[in-house]
């Protein structure tokens, strides 16, 4: 696997890690004690599956990068999760936070360029 | 100590977890057995790969450590000051890969990182905590 797979590998996690805290988000509204409602509360099963997932794919791709060219990417999962939730939970997403996802871009990009052989 | 300090010191620490927890999964990486995978023996990949993999475990139980003590440093303090603090773990990620991985982190790099932590920093803390 050469970096940039990797690379474009760990940013595909990062989009499930934004949708598992969007499943989070909502299963958050949903809390109870009461265990099989724990259980049968499919919006906190899916975002648990989404989180472990994106580790899923993250760590293998530490066999084949760099942990200080891999981990910087793993910020974009800020992205995502502005964004969806701005689409799928109609939140008010403040302009702090845009000029922020914006930062973060700019940021994996630099890194982007930096591991360019 | 007033409960907002003790909080910036436990948000500080949890950086300090999630990056070492960084550093683990690096090292348990190559002790996977991905031989087990192709002969289609996936309990024994499971296992000895993943269950019985002491850096794996150590960087797992690193980071579920690292959430809990974030979400406690929360719950006394405020959001617009931890979660910049928070953001430092790409800081340290960086140092730690110079010192044990022996990677060499540029100075596009450098700047890279810090646009990253000024983004996560002003993401994670536009939100007013509630009171």
């Amino acid at each position: 696997m050469n970096t940039l797979t990797a690379i474009l590998l760990i940013n595909f996690g990062c989009v499930i890690g934004g949708v598992g805290a969007i499943f989070l988000k909502k299963a958050s509204g949903e809390i109870s004690l009461d265990i099989m409602k724990v259980i049968k509360n499919y919006h906190l099963m899916l975002g648990m599956i989404m989180y472990a997932l994106a580790s899923i794919i993250f760590i293998p791709t530490l066999k084949y990068v760099d942990l200080s060219i891999a981990y910087p990417f793993v910020a974009t999962t800020h992205i995502w999760v502005c964004v969806f939730s701005k689409f799928f939970l109609k939140e008010e997403v403040q302009l702090q936070k845009w000029i922020g996802v914006v930062a973060i871009i700019i940021g994996v990009s630099l890194i982007g360029i930096g591991a360019m052989p | 100590m007033d409960k907002s300090r003790l909080a910036i010191i436990i948000v500080l620490i949890s950086t300090v977890l999630v990056s070492i927890a960084q550093l683990m999964y690096k090292f348990g990486m190559p002790k996977l057995d991905f031989g087990l995978l192709s002969q289609g023996d996936y309990l024994g990949f499971l296992l000895n790969s993943i269950i019985l993999n002491f850096y794996l475990l150590t960087g797992f139980a690193l980071y579920g450590i690292s959430v809990i003590m974030l979400l406690y440093s929360l719950r006394h303090g405020k959001l617009s000051t931890l979660y910049p603090l928070y953001a430092l773990n790409f800081v340290w990620v960086n140092l730690l890969s110079m010192i044990f991985l022996n990677e060499t982190v540029t100075l596009t790099e450098w700047a890279g990182s810090a646009f990253i932590v000024l983004g996560v920093s002003l993401v994670g803390s536009a939100d007013k905590v509630r009171k």
